[in-house]
């Protein structure tokens, strides 16, 4: 129901469990390996002893390469490509992240070597942006695409409106969302009263609501309700309140200072387990989500997005010797 | 650059319909074909095309449209019920290959027999990725049904098992076979065939995203959705009686009042519906007799969520949104005064309008619409507004603390003042419960914010103090039964396959089309836009015409 995720087709129909997700996976591996055995080949230019050649390498399909769910390259390179769309058009970031999870949902079916990764952005954008009753017009929405990736989106429209009805066959019509900035708003409200009485400072805030924002490159959508993600964000915040974040980066901060025994006795922290234990959450899928996120934050600190924009310009445009 | 684009296209049309039209061997040709022309994309091979899959996702729909299943291969269109701007409804039934109907049935038996059909449908595939790949689809079509259990269930087992029958029903003679209304969205432009997709609908986005999620015994329930041939065909379960006809039959060819326990049940089953709706967030907006269905079986069902949005968690106000919402006569006070931000209070207003009309057979306030100008502004509703006034009166700020607030406040000061008259425009419609006249006003206040809501309104004495309980049928204790929908059999081409038959909405239609062209891009919503004309046309025709009205905002 759209009025609860407790209720909702998010929750009883694109729910999964860690072991089922897997299993849909492997249907999906085992399809990628029966379309496309031939792997990839890349073209690299490399120097040796001072003459330049370049060398054909084949990129097996059983390589991690290109695979949504193994490919952490690939998976933020996903989320810059809705920010950046969305940023063009001032598109409010609660329908960016409905069309991240259209996104990730599409891309469990679905492999990113037989669709246009870019359309499947731009596509979702719109189709999230409808479903959040701010829709864009599809001319406007093309022609912004088209200016950010204008050798992979096709001038016509039609192109797009044809996606969204493969789209909506794989989403099977279940559109609405629910997100976690919902739930963060309410445990906010519910920390800041006594016994807790924590009031997170405007900065803490958007820290949180920026690490929820990364959260959707994360499968955690897919497993877990959206309070659980909120939590586990909320943890992460304080965990690292006024721990210098600038020089290391966040994944290390974060680890660090969730291995560091001191943190744990602060006193906002102390309040915050304090909640945690006495709102019932399921503190596994909490710890799940943090250790997640941490992950992903180790991924991003090696992020090469040369590499992966290589690759998919290697998978989806002709070689450019043949223009 | 873009030349070698452009011949992509020109041999994009092929390449796409040949999956849809070929059968097995040659399917699995193309599938081998595709192989290689990745692999040589890929490879060192220069191809002197661009790779016309990127831009068409070719590989990818050629495995989708494989595996769909058509909505004729499940359904037998029998005809159709009624056309508007937002596309067309067909009466259906089951394929009888394809279950529900055969004798041994349980719940199951739609899947059972989905089996063969599957094999039927599928082009023989040597590969173990397309076996999965139908498994994959059939165990989503079991949840798929598995989802729609509770409503179908039941009248599955009143169809199949004789016992069922002959325990409550006696007035069936014969099995009933189960029907369902297929809504099929037209998606822009009129016309014969679509060419191209032209995206769907915000209508519906909205239907299909909120119908998907709601479930409630007062609304009608999705069976399923069949994305086919570009357009959005909803299949519901079908409801022999809609409000409008009901009120038609106690109108015509003289008045005779529905008996007031039938209203009673009426009213409580929509408010339950409306209140379910708002718990969860959602607003419909379009509420009037013509979207309230009602089942053989007397149970009324809530339809057409078109319009309906969610009013949790806003990214856009309302008005942004839609400038024009509810159907002219049923349109709330403060829509009318051009509210920017309204609440579920506008629903109770309307269904106000659906009481009083049930009491007095008429719509209670059959106001004219002004058309829009040149300027495409929105249009103050003067006349609309005056047939409110007549019978409620003028109101004040006493009654409205905000009306001054409204943007249309100064137009209100211009109408003459008028007393409230709603006690006497209920005796003289026959009315004769004090308690129904309380609800009537609570419904009916002019203030939003006092104005009564779903969930109060089900506690309302009318309902509760009443010697005769609310019934689950309302057509518990007649005598007599109701006319079946009217269907038009002579066009069942849902799919457009056959030449067009032309049919007797189309005056309607025109006059749909030119008010939605009239607005263009404005974001006004079509739909109310078209009923108002057609409401419009029909006040203008002095009610002589009271026939083709009624077809006409039947939409």
């Amino acid at each position: 129901m759209s009025g609860s995720f407790w209720t909702s087709t998010q929750r009883h129909h694109w729910q999964y469990t860690k072991a089922s997700l897997a299993k849909e996976r492997q249907k999906l591996w085992l399809l990628e390996c029966q379309l496309f055995p031939q792997g990839l080949n890349i073209v690299m230019d490399s120097k040796q002893n001072g003459i330049e050649q370049s060398i054909t390498k084949n990129i097996p399909i059983t390589h991690r390469d290109l695979h949504y769910d193994k490919d952490y390259n690939l998976r933020i390179y996903c989320y810059f490509l809705i920010m950046k769309l969305g940023r063009r058009l001032n598109i409010r970031q609660y329908a960016l992240a409905t069309a991240h999870i259209y996104l990730s949902r599409f891309l469990i079916k679905a492999s990113v070597r037989e669709i246009n990764l870019y359309m499947l952005v731009t596509t979702c954008v719109y189709l999230a942006c409808k479903v959040e009753e701010c829709p864009q017009y599809i001319r406007t929405l093309v022609s912004a695409a088209r200016t950010l990736w204008p050798e992979f989106i096709p001038p016509d429209p039609t192109k797009v409106t044809e996606f969204e009805f493969y789209l909506l066959e794989e989403l099977e019509s279940y559109l609405i969302v629910h997100h976690p900035y919902q739930s963060l708003k309410q445990i906010v409200q519910v920390l800041k009263q006594p016994p807790f009485q924590i009031t997170l400072s405007s900065d803490d805030l958007q820290n949180c609501w920026s690490l929820i924002n990364d959260s959707y490159i994360n499968d955690v959508h897919l497993l877990y309700p959206p309070h659980i993600i909120a939590v586990a964000c909320l943890f992460i915040t304080i965990s690292i309140h006024g721990k210098p974040t600038k020089g290391s980066s966040l994944a290390s901060a974060a680890s660090e200072a969730i291995r560091d025994p001191k943190n744990s006795s602060s006193p906002v922290q102390i309040a915050f387990n304090r909640f945690m234990a006495e709102s019932l959450v399921d503190l596994e899928e909490v710890m799940d989500t943090i250790q997640e996120q941490i992950t992903l934050y180790d991924h991003w600190d090696k992020y090469h997005e040369q590499w992966i924009k290589f690759l998919l310009h290697t998978l989806y445009l002709r070689p450019a010797s043949a223009i | 650059m873009y030349n070698g684009k452009d011949r992509a296209q020109n041999s994009y049309q092929p390449m796409y319909q040949r999956p849809m039209q070929v059968q097995g061997q040659q399917q699995a040709q193309s599938f081998v074909g595709k192989k290689n022309t990745i692999g040589s994309v890929h490879g060192k091979a220069p191809m002197l095309m661009a790779n016309n899959d990127v831009f068409t996702i070719g590989p990818y729909k050629a495995r989708k449209d494989r595996m769909r299943v058509s909505v004729l291969e499940k359904y037998e269109v029998i005809g159709y019920i009624a056309a508007g701007t937002y596309g067309k409804v067909y009466k259906a039934k089951r394929q009888i290959n394809s279950g529900t109907n055969s004798a041994n049935g349980s719940s199951l038996n739609g899947t059972n027999a989905k089996i063969p059909q599957f094999d039927s449908t599928q082009p023989k595939s040597s590969s173990s990725m397309d076996m999965q790949a139908n498994t994959n689809a059939l165990r989503r079509n079991l949840l798929k049904d598995e989802g729609v259990t509770p409503g179908r269930i039941r009248t599955t087992r009143e169809d199949v098992s004789p016992h069922y029958n002959s325990q409550k029903q006696t007035l069936i003679k014969k099995p009933l076979t189960v029907f369902y209304a297929i809504k099929k969205f037209k998606t822009e432009k009129d016309g014969v065939e679509q060419l191209h997709y032209t995206g769907i609908s915000q209508s519906a986005c909205r239907e299909m995203a909120l119908c998907r999620e709601l479930h409630n015994k007062h609304l009608t329930t999705l069976v399923e959705i069949f994305l086919e041939r570009k357009c959005v065909h909803m299949v519901y379960e079908y409801a022999e009686h809609d409000l409008l006809q009901i009120i038609h039959f106690h109108s015509h060819p003289e008045k005779r009042m529905i008996p007031p326990r039938m209203v009673r049940s009426i009213m409580w089953q929509l408010l339950d519906g409306v209140s379910y709706l708002h718990q969860n967030w959602v607003l419909h907006r379009d509420l009037k007799p013509a979207n309230i269905m009602v089942t053989i079986d007397g149970c009324v069902k809530i339809g057409d969520l078109g319009l309906a949005r969610k009013f949790h968690n806003m990214l856009q106000t309302l008005y942004t949104g839609d400038k024009v919402v509810v159907t002219i006569w049923y349109r709330a006070p403060e829509l009318l005064l051009g509210a920017r931000h309204y609440t579920p209070a506008v629903d109770l207003w309307s269904v106000g309008c659906i009481f009083a009309e049930l009491i007095g057979l008429q719509p209670i306030f059959k106001g004219e619409e002004a058309k829009l100008d040149s300027k495409k502004t929105v249009p103050f509703q003067v006349n609309q507004l005056q047939r409110i006034l007549e019978v409620l009166g003028t109101p004040d700020q006493k009654i409205w603390p905000y009306l001054e607030k409204y943007p249309e406040y100064d137009q209100i000061t211009k109408f003459p003042k008028y007393r409230d008259n709603l006690a006497t425009w209920y005796h003289s419609a026959g009315g004769r419960d004090k308690h129904a006249l309380s609800l009537l006003y609570h419904l009916l206040n002019y203030d939003p914010i006092k104005r009564i809501d779903a969930f109060n309104a089900l506690e309302h004495k009318y309902f509760t103090e009443s010697d005769i309980p609310v019934s689950e049928n309302v057509f518990e204790g007649l005598t007599y039964k109701y006319p079946a929908r009217r269907i038009h059999t002579n066009d069942n081409d849902i799919m457009n396959l056959g030449s067009r038959t032309k049919n007797n909405t189309q005056a309607s239609g025109i006059t749909a089309g030119a008010a939605a062209n009239a607005l263009g891009g404005l974001g006004v919503n079509r739909r109310i836009l078209a009923a108002a004309a057609a409401a419009a046309a029909a006040v203008s025709g002095n009610n002589a015409s009271d026939e083709p009205s009624r077809k006409k905002n039947r939409r």
